[in-house]
C-alpha cells in the first residue's frame, strides 16, 4: 500500500485513545439500544405474529426470524473481528486488540445461536438433530475458528501478547473462510446430493422477508451493542491505574 | 556523538498494565561496556529483549546511531538460555553458529577452543557438559564472529573464577577493537577489568 | 548454501535423537490397529472402501500430532531467539526448517501409508492416488500447522489447543484429500482434487512465512 496512505491511518487511528474511545462508547450504547430493540421487537411481531404460515413447514419455519440474523452475523461478527485485527496488526493500537476480542466473543455466541436455531428448525425435516448439511458444516467450522481465537487469546497470561497472537490467527481465518466455504459447499454437493434445505429461496414472500431484514438490523444493532459494551468495560477494567479511568 | 551505537530514548515497558520498565535512557558507546545491574526482577533481560529488538517497548525509541543499518544483524545476543544444541557436539554447534554469519573457519574455532581451554572436549555432545561448560561455548560464540555488538544477559553467571577471567580479557581486546559489549548482572561492577559504565535498572 | 545447511543441521540432529524418527510410523501403526480391529464387524467390501479414507484420518492426525516439534527444540534451547535477531531471510529459512521438518517426520509416514493400504488389500490405482494426494496434502498441512506451532510455542498446555486452531484449517485439504481417494477407488475423475489441492498448497506455501515470522516474533516477545 502507499506509505503516505499509510501514516496517514497511522495518525487517524493514534487518536483513538482508550479514553476516547470510553466517552464514544458511552455516547454511542443507547442509541445501539434503542435501534435493537426496536428493530428486533419489530421485526418479531411482524415475524411471529403477521407473517403467513409457511404452506410446507407450518408454523416451524419462524424459527428463521432468529436462525438468519443470527448466521448473517456470524459471518458479520468475523469481519469486524479481521478489520480489527488488521488495524492491530498494522498499527499497533490498544482499542483495537480490545474490539478484535469483543467481536470474537459476540460472534462465537451467534455462531453458536445459529447452530442450535438451524439444528432445532432441521429436526422435523431431517429425523435428527443433527445433518451434515453444507452450510450447517460451514457454520460449525466458523464456530471451531471462533473458539480457537477465543482460546488462543486466553492461553496466554500477557493479554497483548495474547491478543496479538489471536489477531494474527483470525487474519489467517479471514483468508480460510472462503476456501472452507467453497470446500464444504462443493464436498456436498457432490457426495451427499442436492441440500435438503434451501435457506434462500428466491420466491420467499415479502410478508416473510421483511420481518427477516428488521431482525438482521436489529441483531446487527445489539452486536454492536454488546461489542461496545464489553470492550468498554475491558479498556476501563485495564486502565484503572490511569487518571482519567479514576475520575469515572 | 561519532562513537555512539545505539540511542535508548525513553523506553517504558506495560505488561498488562504493570510497569516493568519506566523512562529509561542511555547510549550505548564505541570501546565501551555496559554494566545494567539491579535486583533480581528489575527488567534488565527485558530491557536487553528491548535493545535487540525481540520486545516491543510501550514507548520509546532504540535509535541505530552507529551509520551501520546493519548492526542488529551484527549483533551476538546470549540470553538466558544458551543456544546452543545439546546433540551436537562443541565444535558443531560453533560452525553452526559461524553458518549463520557465513565467512567459514576452523581456525577461529580452534582459536577459540583454545581461549576457553575447551579443546579436550570439542568433540562431546553438548547435553552431556556441566552448566558452566554449556556458557562457555555460548560465549566462545562471540569470539568467532565479527559482530560490531555483544549482548550478554548475566555472563558471569554458572562460570568459574578462571573462566570469568578469560571472558574479561577477551572482552578487553574486542572493546580495544572497537566493539562494545552491553550485559547485565544482579551488582555493579568495581574492578576496572575494561572501561565499564554501570546503569542501575530500577523497576 | 544456506538451505542445504539447515537440512544437513536437522538431518544430523535427527540422526543422533535416537528412535524418535520412527515414533510416527510406530504411532501410525497403532491407530490402524484399533481402526480395524474396531470394525472388524463391518462386511469386508465396505471395510475395503472405508480403508484409504482412513487411512488419511491417521496421517491427519500424525500430521497433527508431528507439529509441536517444528520449534520445539529451537524454541527450548534459545537457538530460536538468535535466529529471529539475526537472520536476515528469517521467511525463508522459515520454509527451510518447515521443510526438513516434513522430510523428517511426515515423508516416512506418506512412504509407509500406501505400503500398509497395499498389504490391507487396496488396489494399486487407489493406492497410487493415496500416495499422491499425502504427497500434496502432508506438506500443506505442515506449512498452517506450523502457524498453529509457532503461535502456541510459549504456552505449556498447548497440544489441545494446536487441534483446535488447526482442525478448520485443515478442512478443505481433508475434503479434497479423501474426496481424491474415494474417487479413485469408484473409477472416478479426480483431476480436480488435485488440482484444488496444489492450489491450496501454493496459498500457503505464501501466506505461512510471513504468518509463521510474525507469530514467532510475538510468541517470544
Amino acid at each position: 500500500m502507499d506509505y503516505k496512505l499509510l501514516t496517514m491511518f497511522k495518525l487517524l487511528f493514534e487518536k483513538i485513545s482508550p479514553k476516547k474511545f470510553y466517552y464514544f462508547a458511552t455516547s454511542l450504547i443507547p442509541w445501539a439500544f434503542l435501534f435493537s430493540v426496536i428493530f428486533i421487537g419489530y421485526g418479531l411481531y411482524l415475524g411471529l405474529f403477521r407473517a403467513p404460515t409457511d404452506y410446507q413447514q407450518g408454523e416451524a419455519f419462524r424459527i428463521i426470524y432468529v436462525h438468519v440474523p443470527s448466521a448473517w452475523l456470524s459471518l458479520f461478527a468475523y469481519t469486524s473481528v479481521f478489520i480489527c485485527s488488521l488495524i492491530s496488526i498494522i498499527w499497533k493500537i490498544k482499542v483495537f486488540e480490545v474490539l478484535s476480542i469483543a467481536s470474537a466473543k459476540n460472534g462465537a455466541m451467534f455462531t453458536f445461536l445459529a447452530l442450535v436455531t438451524g439444528s432445532i428448525w432441521g429436526k422435523p425435516m431431517w429425523g435428527t438433530w443433527w445433518v451434515w448439511d453444507a452450510r450447517l458444516t460451514s457454520e460449525l467450522i466458523l464456530f471451531f475458528i471462533y473458539l480457537s481465537i477465543i482460546f488462543l487469546y486466553h492461553a496466554y497470561d500477557d493479554y497483548r501478547k495474547g491478543a496479538k497472537a489471536a489477531n494474527i490467527l483470525a487474519i489467517v481465518g479471514f483468508i480460510n473462510i472462503p476456501i472452507i466455504h467453497f470446500s464444504v459447499e462443493w464436498w456436498n454437493t457432490l457426495h451427499q446430493g442436492p441440500s435438503v434445505m434451501k435457506f434462500s429461496s428466491p420466491s420467499i414472500a415479502s410478508e416473510m422477508l421483511y420481518p427477516l431484514i428488521y431482525t438482521a438490523i436489529g441483531f446487527t444493532f445489539y452486536f454492536i451493542l454488546a461489542v461496545l459494551l464489553s470492550a468498554r468495560n475491558t479498556l476501563l477494567e485495564r486502565e484503572k491505574n490511569t487518571s482519567w479511568a479514576k475520575s469515572i | 556523538m561519532d562513537n555512539h551505537l545505539i540511542e535508548i530514548d525513553n523506553i517504558s515497558l506495560l505488561r498488562n498494565e504493570k510497569s516493568i520498565l519506566e523512562n529509561i535512557s542511555f547510549q550505548i558507546k564505541k570501546s565501551k561496556a555496559l554494566n545494567l545491574y539491579g535486583l533480581n526482577g528489575s527488567g534488565k533481560t527485558s530491557l536487553l529483549k528491548i535493545i535487540v529488538g525481540m520486545t516491543e517497548p510501550t514507548s520509546g525509541f532504540i535509535k541505530n546511531v552507529s551509520g551501520d543499518e546493519d548492526l542488529f544483524k551484527k549483533t551476538i545476543y546470549i540470553g538466558h538460555k544458551y543456544g546452543t544444541k545439546g546433540n551436537l557436539t562443541v565444535e558443531e554447534n560453533l560452525s553452526y553458529a559461524l553458518t549463520v554469519n557465513s565467512k567459514n573457519s576452523q581456525q577461529k574455532i580452534k582459536k577459540a577452543l583454545e581461549t576457553y581451554k575447551m579443546t579436550r572436549q570439542k568433540s562431546m555432545l553438548t547435553k552431556n557438559l556441566s552448566h558452566g561448560q554449556k556458557k562457555k561455548v555460548s560465549l566462545m560464540k562471540t569470539l568467532i564472529t565479527n559482530s560490531l555488538l555483544w549482548v550478554i544477559d548475566e555472563p558471569y553467571s554458572a562460570l568459574d573464577e578462571e573462566s570469568i577471567n578469560i571472558f574479561n580479557d577477551t572482552t578487553k581486546e574486542y572493546l580495544k577493537k572497537g566493539g562494545a559489549l552491553i550485559m547485565t548482572s544482579h551488582k555493579k561492577i568495581k574492578e576496572p577489568f575494561f572501561t565499564t559504565e554501570n546503569y542501575k535498572v530500577y523497576s | 548454501m544456506k538451505i542445504l545447511n539447515i537440512i544437513t543441521k536437522e538431518f544430523l540432529l535427527a540422526s543422533r535423537s535416537g528412535y524418535e524418527i520412527f515414533m510416527p510410523i510406530v504411532y501410525f501403526l497403532i491407530i490402524i490397529i484399533f481402526f480395524n480391529i474396531s470394525t472388524s464387524y463391518v462386511e469386508k467390501v465396505i471395510m475395503l472402501e472405508l480403508l484409504p479414507l482412513m487411512i488419511w484420518i491417521s496421517c491427519l492426525l500424525i500430521c497433527i500430532l508431528n507439529l509441536e516439534t517444528i520449534f520445539k527444540e529451537d524454541y527450548d534451547d534459545g537457538t530460536l531467539e538468535m535466529f529471529l535477531i539475526k537472520d536476515d531471510e528469517i521467511e525463508l529459512s522459515i520454509l527451510i526448517k518447515i521443510l526438513s521438518h516434513w522430510l523428517l517426520s511426515n515423508l516416512p509416514i506418506v512412504i509407509v501409508a500406501p505400503l500398509i493400504a497395499m498389504v490391507l488389500g487396496l488396489d494399486t490405482t487407489t493406492t497410487l492416488t493415496l500416495f499422491v494426494t499425502l504427497l500434496i496434502g502432508t506438506p500443506t498441512m505442515s506449512l498452517i500447522g506450523s502457524i498453529a506451532a509457532a503461535l502456541t510455542i510459549s504456552l505449556r498446555k498447548n497440544k489441545i489447543l494446536v487441534s483446535i486452531i488447526v482442525l478448520p484449517l485443515y478442512i478443505p485439504i481433508l475434503i479434497f484429500g479423501t474426496s481424491a481417494v474415494n474417487n479413485s477407488f469408484f473409477k472416478m475423475n479426480y483431476s480436480v482434487e488435485l488440482t484444488l489441492m496444489l492450489f491450496l498448497f501454493f496459498i500457503f506455501l505464501l501466506i505461512t512465512p510471513l504468518a509463521c515470522s510474525k507469530a514467532l516474533k510475538i510468541s517470544l516477545d
